[in-house]
């Protein structure tokens, strides 16, 4: 797991977002488990077709601060809609695999409800369950408790600290200072479009730049 | 003054204007679900990336918003005078009435469903789009039901002025409510209470799919919607796939090299390296 925090305008939200092409990259390429996936608008040969960034993005899964919860469908119809549309497997055995991943982000008993009834939480343990669903490399997570209200941050990041002990490769934008250090294996600290600093938690709490620590100076990390 | 009341009762029963009654119904669906369908396809024309079907969509909305509709059937009803291969389909008055209403109808809803494609959250189509499904799948499954919902109560107000437009087929000697009352006032000269019988019937036809609609309106409404239980049975194992099983020990899931991007002058990435393992 590696988590990216820096100040707001840092373009932590951009990175993440270049990471499965919502934004195209001007320059630079992106590789997805070694294969290329990625290139920028202005590298030689332009950027790789869309037929290469469709193969990947189904391997990225993507969890947004907003959630994006299709609002038309039941919570279990929003888990199943992406594996059911690219053919995974047949109904009956997607839906109890979404069942299993609701029963896992502990959404199992609202898997009938439509997003609207459910809190901030709840929705993005649901979107955390989408986006498993299409059983993805790599999980991509935007901020996922920047708009939950401080009772419900506690338990979307327990599921994703759950993730994070199976070994999910997962990258995690944040401002959740004590988890990103408790449970990464690596921190990156990024500001005005650079990363800054990069290494292991401990390692990086050590060696600390002045301008990070006055980043951190209010955090009390555990 | 002399009303007859008994002739307007006794036209209520009327064979012809029931008859009538049936082709404005089957005249104004048609129009209505074709200039759905075909106003969605325009009204995403509209919104394309590609400037020629940008400008194609525009020029059509331009051109049959401002063409009065009674001029456009008896233009389409007289096209096989110039055209007479266009005979067999257009000497029809339904078919060239049809025709005529769609083209102009098509402009009309596809900006109503203007309306409804921009109160899609962009959130929506991103996460659509991150889940790996296409433009089509995401106009099909996402956009399309969504829009729909927000654009009918606006579909439901330009069914009714579908209706009322019909009597305007009259004109190309289509036997709709309108023209069978001229016809009969023609031969008895009862003029009030023929219209009075003919004003009923168009109001019976907007008050039951008013009344339709709005039940539609409710039965999308999701915010009505009563959770349902759903039946669990027996659930299977999830564990997380690890990526590096796939690509090999050693590899990394992913990999970024000199990431660089700009938003005009600014610029928001200046060369990133981030490797994923």
């Amino acid at each position: 797991m590696v988590s990216i925090i820096g100040p707001s305008g840092s373009g932590k939200t951009t990175l993440i977002r270049t990471l499965n092409g919502l934004e195209a990259l001007d320059q630079g390429e992106v590789t997805l488990c070694g294969k290329p996936f990625l290139r920028g608008a202005r590298e030689p040969g332009g950027p790789l077709g869309n037929k290469v960034h469709m193969q990947g993005i189904v391997q990225v899964g993507m969890v947004f601060q907003g959630f994006n919860l299709f609002p038309h469908k039941t919570v279990l119809e929003n888990v199943m809609l992406a594996p059911h549309h690219h053919g995974h497997a047949d109904s009956a055995e997607l839906r109890q695999l979404s069942l299993a991943l609701l029963n896992k982000v502990g959404m199992l008993e609202h898997a009938g409800k439509y997003p609207h009834q459910l809190s901030g939480g709840q929705q993005q343990r649901v979107a955390i369950a989408r986006a498993l669903a299409m059983r993805p490399a790599v999980m991509l997570f935007d901020e996922p408790t920047s708009a939950l209200d401080p009772e419900l941050v506690g338990d979307v990041l327990a599921v994703i600290e759950e993730l994070a002990k199976e070994g999910m490769t997962m990258v995690i934008v944040t401002h959740e200072m004590n988890f990103a250090f408790r449970l990464s294996d690596r921190v990156v600290f990024m500001e005005a479009g650079r990363i800054v600093q990069a290494g292991p938690p401990r390692e990086l709490l050590e060696q600390r730049s002045e301008r990070m620590g006055r980043f951190l100076k209010d955090v009390q990390l555990a | 003054m002399h009303f007859d009341w008994h002739y307007a009762l006794g036209l209520l029963w009327n064979a012809d204007f029931w008859r009538a009654v049936g082709t404005v119904v089957e005249l104004s669906l048609e129009t209505w679900l074709l200039g759905i369908v075909l106003g969605f396809l325009v009204a995403l024309a509209r919104q394309s990336s590609r400037r020629y079907l940008r400008d194609a969509a525009a020029l059509y909305i331009w051109f049959f918003r401002s063409l009065p509709l009674l001029v456009l059937l008896i233009f389409v009803y007289n096209l096989p005078q110039v055209f007479p291969g266009t005979s067999a389909l257009l000497s029809n008055p339904y078919s060239a009435g049809l025709i005529a209403m769609v083209l102009s109808e098509t402009a009309y809803i596809a900006e109503i469903h203007r309306g409804g494609l921009l109160a899609i959250a962009k959130g929506q189509l991103e996460a659509g789009k991150a889940l790996g499904i296409g433009y089509r799948g995401v106009q099909w499954l996402i956009v399309i039901p969504q829009a729909l919902r927000v654009a009918l109560p606006t579909l439901a107000n330009e069914y009714i002025t579908i209706v009322k437009l019909t009597s305007l087929v009259s004109v190309i000697s289509l036997s709709e409510i309108l023209l069978v009352g001229q016809q009969l006032y023609t031969q008895n000269f009862l003029v009030m209470e023929t219209m009075l019988a003919v004003a009923f019937y168009y109001v019976f036809i907007v008050t039951v799919f008013s009344y339709l609609l709005r039940r539609l309106e409710n039965h999308l409404d999701v915010t009505r919607r009563q959770p349902r239980p759903v039946p669990v049975g027996e659930l299977p194992a999830v564990v997380s796939r690890r990526s590096g099983a796939s690509a090999g020990q050693g590899a990394f899931a992913l990999q970024v090299r000199g990431a660089r991007k700009h938003y005009g002058q600014l610029e928001v990435l200046k060369g990133i390296d981030l490797d994923v393992r």
